[in-house]
């Protein structure tokens, strides 16, 4: 019995790598609101609101954002996690300042500082690991995306060699025998570049794992039917970038697509 | 060509919109002669199910003379009267090969959008949102039919609409519910819903040999049509006595029905007050999207090593369903979209024989423009009304 069509993915990265990347996304995460809301960040922190520490706050805002930038930005994050470090250590000073002067709500400050403490904890263990390494890099992702055609193996190869100009398919393809012996898994291997980049093209649809689905129902398509599958909505077939935000209602066209 | 479209939460309205056009070479377009409302087109209508467009053509249950065809379509021939199945299916995949039409891997360009809700894609359907591809329903002058080769039935004996256009749809997911139920003379077999889909269970279990059908219903009148024209052998009215289970057991020495049939799915009308009301807010605040109530008793019901057959459509997840009862009592379920395909050849055989005529169901037919009376009609259940037939 061949198994049924299916797109799968897997993915593999560092632990370190991992909580290297949120530490970026949390940086990204607190810098905004320092940078733009200063005076609710100083209330949930319990410090003393006025003109100083607002200022205060937009200039710890810019610092994050550099950090975020520089850890999901660049190939090489771990000079901008010692950068947090120092970053951490300059909090703990305007924390033990706002202790010894007057703030306004001591268990919000005790929160604070004790978050801050422990974040710091987590930064000097990131980047010291990371350091560790060589390379020091941050491996990219990898996801495979799968499908299953109802075809011999000889049959599906040389349909992806005729077709390639049609499919415009990112990554590497691998055909392998599906079991039970009638049928071929195709699998496309992408790589992932970095998460911002990732999420901006994802919005669009034109992320490499979402061309790769595509591609991959496309060829499936075109090899068992001769046709693409194609509605009143998605008159050109399934394509990651026409399916979202909204699709036109499914209704005949005026005029038909070349 | 008028057309009937979704305009938002409970209202249809029939508008001017192109014509449709063959968009691949096993397209065909078909000019339809009748056309019908289904149970699951309340759905579309009352807005449970998600990725309406306003604009987006309702139908899927349609018929009548191709008047176009694409340059590889062998099997039909412009002038032939079909009847279209409402899952579209490539008839070249796995799942088609093994006769799943209703799960074809092929026809669904938003397969995506299903997966994210499902896990897998599933077929696409005419008419019916774009979460199964977003295709033009039938409830309009014209469609376009993709792989026209694999649906469409021809039907070549002297036949009105009214006797074949249910081949389209509510027969064999009716006849697909029983054949579920392993049906024989000595069974009992309960069906819950006298709607269309319930009356050709019951009459579809009947065909397959079974003798001691149970219909389950709120309204009189449809409970009568099952015990006159379907062929149930005993009903029971939930509104005079809402403990069901109990009836069943009466009705069975205690057993039990051996299977039992969900004819009603995600929009249960009304079980114990309790329940009722804490489904009815989940579903209005759109935090449930079913409404399970049929499904429930359906499953206390069915006796112990029984089989609990689901035709009812539902969508997404369920509150509270009696997960104890089902494993402890060792059911098993049988479920699915209809895979009308597997069935239109035999049950137009059937209807040829004169074994049965659908055309019982029908008790309201009206012009096209009159669509937004017919889906009020139907959904509140006005005037006696089973099954609404519209003419172009």
């Amino acid at each position: 019995m061949s198994m049924a069509t299916n797109i799968s993915h897997s993915a593999s990265r560092g632990t370190a790598a991992r909580t290297a990347e949120g530490l970026g996304w949390f940086s990204l995460g607190l810098g905004v609101p320092q940078l733009l809301a200063p005076s609710l960040v100083n209330r949930v922190a319990g410090l003393r609101d006025d003109t100083r520490s607002r200022t205060a706050q937009r200039i710890v805002g810019v610092r994050e954002l550099v950090a975020a930038a520089g850890i999901l930005g660049t190939p090489r994050p771990v000079p901008w996690l010692w950068a947090r470090v120092g970053g951490d250590a300059m909090d703990l000073v305007l924390l033990a300042r706002a202790w010894a002067r007057q703030h306004d709500s001591t268990p919000r400050l005790l929160a604070a500082t004790a978050s801050i403490a422990g974040v710091t904890a987590i930064d000097l263990l990131t980047a010291a690991t990371m350091a560790d390494r060589p390379t020091a890099r941050r491996s990219p992702t990898t996801k495979v995306a799968a499908v299953t055609l109802d075809v011999p193996m000889e049959e599906a190869e040389a349909a992806w060699v005729a077709l390639s100009s049609d499919l415009d398919a990112p990554g590497t393809v691998m055909f392998q025998p599906a079991p039970g012996g009638a049928g071929t898994e195709v699998h496309l291997r992408v790589e992932q570049e970095s998460p911002v980049v990732d999420v901006a093209r994802k919005a669009m649809g034109t992320e490499p794992y979402q061309r790769a689905t595509d591609a991959l129902r496309r060829f499936k398509q075109l090899v068992e039917t001769g046709e693409i599958a194609r509605s009143d909505a998605m008159p050109e077939g399934e394509t990651h970038e026409h399916m979202f935000p909204r699709q036109r209602p499914a209704q005949p066209l005026e005029h038909v697509p070349a | 060509m008028r057309a009937n479209v979704w305009s938002g939460r409970n209202t249809v309205q029939v508008e001017n919109v192109p014509d449709p056009k063959i968009l691949n070479p096993h397209d065909a377009i078909v000019r339809i002669t009748s056309t019908a409302i289904c149970g699951s087109d309340l759905h579309l209508y009352d807005g449970y199910v998600p990725t309406m467009e306003k604009g987006d053509i309702l139908g899927h249950e349609f018929m009548g003379e191709v008047v176009d065809t694409g340059r590889e379509v062998r099997r039909l021939r412009v002038g032939d009267r079909v009847v279209v199945p409402f899952p579209i299916a490539c008839g070249r995949c796995a799942q088609c090969r093994r006769e799943n039409y209703s799960v074809c891997e092929n026809s669904n360009p938003n397969a995506h959008l299903a997966e994210k809700l499902f896990g897998h894609a599933t077929a696409g359907i005419f008419g019916y949102s774009h979460l199964t591809g977003g295709y033009a329903g039938g409830q309009a002058e014209y469609a376009r039919v993709p792989f026209a080769d694999v649906g469409p039935i021809k039907i070549e004996d002297d036949l009105t609409d009214e006797q074949v256009l249910f081949l389209s749809d509510i027969f064999p997911t009716g006849f697909m519910g029983a054949e579920f139920t392993e049906p024989s003379p000595e069974k009992v077999i309960a069906v819950f819903g006298a709607g269309p889909v319930g009356q050709f269970a019951i009459a579809s279990a009947r065909l397959l040999g079974a003798e001691q059908v149970i219909a389950i219903d709120k309204e009189e009148y449809r409970l009568r049509m099952a015990r006159e024209d379907a062929g149930a052998v005993a009903t029971i009215n939930f509104d005079e006595n809402p403990d069901v289970v109990e009836q069943l057991k009466e009705l069975t020495g205690g057993r039990g029905p051996d299977a039992v049939i969900d004819a009603v799915g995600m929009e249960a009308t009304h079980g114990h007050v309790g329940l009722h009301a804490y489904d009815r807010v989940k579903q209005a605040t759109r935090t449930e999207t079913e409404r399970p109530h049929a499904l429930r008793d359906a499953i206390l019901a069915c006796r112990p090593g029984g089989i609990v057959s689901v035709i009812g459509v539902y969508g997404g997840f369920m509150d509270k369903f009696p997960a104890g009862a089902f494993m402890n009592k060792g059911l098993t379920m049988r479920t699915g979209q209809c895979h009308v395909q597997r069935y239109t050849k035999r049950l137009y055989d059937h209807v040829v024989a004169g074994d049965i005529d659908p055309s019982f169901v029908v008790t309201h037919r009206m012009g096209l423009d009159q669509a937004p009376l017919g889906y009020e009609t139907f959904k509140n259940k006005r005037d006696g009304c089973v099954k609404v037939v519209l003419k172009p």
